[in-house]
């Protein structure tokens, strides 16, 4: 009992808390940086500066009279309209199409002209921004959703949050709209977080409504798996938010990046205060990734990188491998034959898992201690006389019970239909192994001299094995 | 239970108590280490009435607990001015009429709300029109009041103007922008208050505070602690429970290589 509460306490000592961020992380970064954070237009300015992709401004409106003036003739069909100062995503309009006098917009809005001008004046009035404060709106780029995330995501804008510390990446999620969260990619009203491997940019976990672990993902009519996604040009939205994050000074960020179809990645929002759900997404705790790299400085965009991507980038197999306590092969693997504790050969086996056995060629077999008992077998054995089912099996026995007294090597026969007709193959156990796992199976012997791979490994090796057809060659 | 706890005072201040007399010893009001306690005094015997002072205590009452429920536990509500007005007025108005009052004032205030976006109101034409109806409101509950019979002696109308300058301000000028979350913290924020209201209306609470208004002072350290903490809020050992099962299960694991 008391040891247990030891552990739960030492444990939950690595979860990163509320207080925690806002005490020892959030006051890292220096009052100019959590303005630039907090003012999407000052972010954009500095982005744009330092020529850093994000979504094009069409139009800013300060005041009233910019609002009376403002030629609604130059936005274009599609837009998104936002408070400067917004927060939690509040008093977003985004425009899809026009149609006659009035914009076609997500949830099934429809504005016109004088429906966007109140909509501007209650952003003016601070309705939707931090503390009430006065604001500004401004209208930018509806960003195009890229096709591979398209298949991930219902309806709205999938987005990648990646946490930074010191300009070092400890920590990233995608976020899907799925049709629980009306398209909105906001976990809190439903949306997927999909933790992802920081060296891959694949999904690793992912969870709905905080705290429930899913494996698949139901999109429309189609289920995909979680561990399907990986993030395409991964590296790039790494580097690209280490940029961001060197630009903006701010030290301790979340950063929300989209994919543009046509512009690729793109910053959407530099964040001083992320959200923590980001530790169930990926089942990892944030406070032993933040103190690794607490003491870092003055590091190059590249060093960054790569620290991010050694330090907590762990690939989805090893973890896979650890839960399941099974290594995972591909379709080809190297594998050793043993003779005894011997190694005498080392051959490419190809996985073939609609056989029930192992087969073994002939040849290679004879390199083993089975030389002898197959020349033995060689003697007893010749084509099978008939095709009647019940003389088959009386004249396998019968091969069997000449070879048993010979030699004890041979442990079964087969009957194996060949181009000569019905003929009788040994079955020897065989010691073999697959990098660092050592497997026993009973292989099926026969000429395989024009096969290209000389093992051909069946379900019962499979056993001591996960198969993945996606795998490399081992 | 009163007994209990001054019985458990008496041992923390590491004096003996064998007896009544002994424990009567406690309720001295003129030692140098009680100051609050001769102020209350002084206070009393200057003619101030006993319920201004308990209001005292009430106030920093509520606003310990409603702090430990939100940095310890992780209740999450509008804000603590809102919270702490709100236990406060209840005490003032008699827990009937604040709900009323309450009540009354969210329903006409939410719906007039769904009205005037509907029919593109300005901002401050709006708030403006909330406090307009809202001040109406005040009639209806008068009149409410007055069918159910609930006691309204003493109540002065700024109680409930207050009310509603809070409620407005803090609760349903947000309904926009939270939307469903709105109403999950209205709901939260008004259960705490009531939960509050309770503790601190207790006779045994209000005993102990009155007799020992000193015990006020942790206060001070329990705030600093509060300030300082940086560990995981009770919601949040909820929120995190899979990922920390995790952990320690990671730490069994070590512990076996």
């Amino acid at each position: 009992m008391f040891s247990n509460f030891i552990k739960f306490w030492r444990a939950q000592r690595n979860v990163l808390g509320i207080d925690a961020r806002d005490l020892l992380y959030v006051p890292k970064n220096s009052k100019h940086a959590v303005y630039l954070a907090d003012s999407k237009l000052a972010s954009k300015r500095v982005l744009k500066e330092h020529n850093l992709p994000s979504s094009r401004v069409f139009a800013v409106i300060h005041n009233r009279q910019e609002l009376k003036d403002f030629d609604w003739n130059t936005l274009p069909s599609s837009f998104v309209l936002k408070p400067n100062r917004g927060m939690g995503g509040a008093g977003i309009v985004v425009a899809f199409r026009k149609k006659g006098d009035y914009w076609l917009c997500a949830g099934g809005k429809k504005f016109d002209i004088e429906g966007l001008q109140t909509h501007i004046i209650n952003i003016f009035d601070g309705l939707f921004s931090l503390f009430h404060q006065k604001d500004i709106a401004f209208f930018e780029e509806r960003i195009s959703i890229d096709n591979y995330l398209k298949q991930f995501s219902y309806k709205g804008i999938p987005d990648i949050r990646i946490w930074l510390y010191n300009y070092i990446p400890v920590m990233a999620m995608l976020r899907l709209p799925s049709a629980a969260s009306g398209g909105k990619a906001n976990l809190a009203q439903g949306g997927i977080g999909v933790g992802l491997d920081l060296s891959t940019g694949q999904g690793i976990h992912a969870i709905v409504k905080g705290n429930v672990i899913i494996d698949t993902i139901k999109i429309r009519k189609s289920e995909l798996s979680i561990h399907s996604i990986r993030i395409p040009k991964w590296k790039k939205i790494l580097k690209l938010s280490i940029e961001t994050a060197k630009a903006c000074k701010i030290k301790f960020t979340g950063l929300d990046v989209a994919i543009d179809k046509k512009i690729g990645p793109l910053i959407l929002e530099v964040n001083a205060r992320p959200g923590l759900e980001i530790q169930n997404a990926n089942m990892s705790s944030l406070k032993d990734r933040l103190q690794r790299v607490a003491n870092l400085k003055k590091i190059s965009t590249e060093k960054a990188l790569n620290i991010g991507i050694s330090l907590f980038g762990g690939s989805v197999e090893q973890e896979i491998e650890l839960l399941a306590g099974k290594e995972i092969i591909g379709l080809k693997n190297e594998i050793e034959i043993f003779d005894g504790d011997n190694i005498i050969a080392k051959v490419v086996a190809r996985v073939d898992s609609s056989n029930l056995q192992t087969v073994v060629d002939r040849d290679l077999a004879m390199k083993t201690g089975l030389k002898e008992a197959l020349e033995i077998f060689k003697e007893f054995s010749d084509t099978c006389p008939c095709y009647d089912q019940v003389k088959i099996d009386r004249w396998s026995k019968d091969v069997m019970k000449k070879v048993k007294d010979k030699t004890d090597l041979i442990e079964d026969v087969k009957i194996i239909n060949s181009k000569h007709g019905l003929v009788a193959r040994p079955v020897c156990r065989m010691k073999m192994r697959i990098s660092e796992t050592d497997f026993t199976v009973s292989a099926l012997i026969m000429s395989r001299r024009q096969a290209a791979h000389k093992v051909v490994l069946g379900q019962d090796a499979l056993k001591y094995f996960l198969f993945d057809v996606n795998k490399k060659d081992n | 239970m009163k007994k209990l706890l001054l019985g458990l005072l008496a041992v923390f201040s590491f004096v003996p108590v064998a007896n009544a007399a002994q424990l009567e010893v406690f309720r001295a009001p003129h030692h140098w280490y009680l100051p609050i306690r001769t102020l209350f005094d002084y206070l009393m015997d200057s003619g101030l009435s006993m319920d201004y002072l308990y209001w005292f205590v009430l106030l920093l009452l509520s606003l310990m607990i409603v702090l430990v429920a939100n940095q310890l536990i992780g209740f999450k509500f509008f804000n603590m001015y809102l919270l702490v007005v709100w236990i406060f007025l209840a005490n003032i108005l008699g827990l009937p009429l604040f709900l009323i009052s309450l009540l009354v004032f969210i329903l006409f205030s939410a719906g007039l709300n769904v009205l005037f976006v509907r029919f593109k109101f300005l901002y401050f034409s709006r708030i403006s029109a909330h406090l307009a109806v809202g001040i109406f409101c005040i009639l209806l509950i008068l009149l409410i009041a007055l069918q159910f019979r609930v006691p309204m002696d003493g109540i002065s109308i700024l109680s409930l103007i207050i009310l509603l300058f809070f409620t407005q301000h803090s609760t349903v000028k947000d309904a926009d922008r939270l939307g469903s979350v709105w109403f999950s913290l209205v709901v939260k924020s008004l259960v705490m208050s009531v939960f509050v209201y309770f503790v601190v209306s207790a006779a045994v609470v209000r005993d102990l505070f009155l007799d020992y208004p000193d015990l006020l002072l942790l206060c001070i350290p329990i705030l600093l602690w509060l300030g300082r903490r940086t560990g995981l809020r009770l919601l949040e050992l909820d929120r995190f429970s899979r990922l920390i099962r995790k952990e320690m299960d990671e730490d069994y694991k070590d512990l076996i290589s």
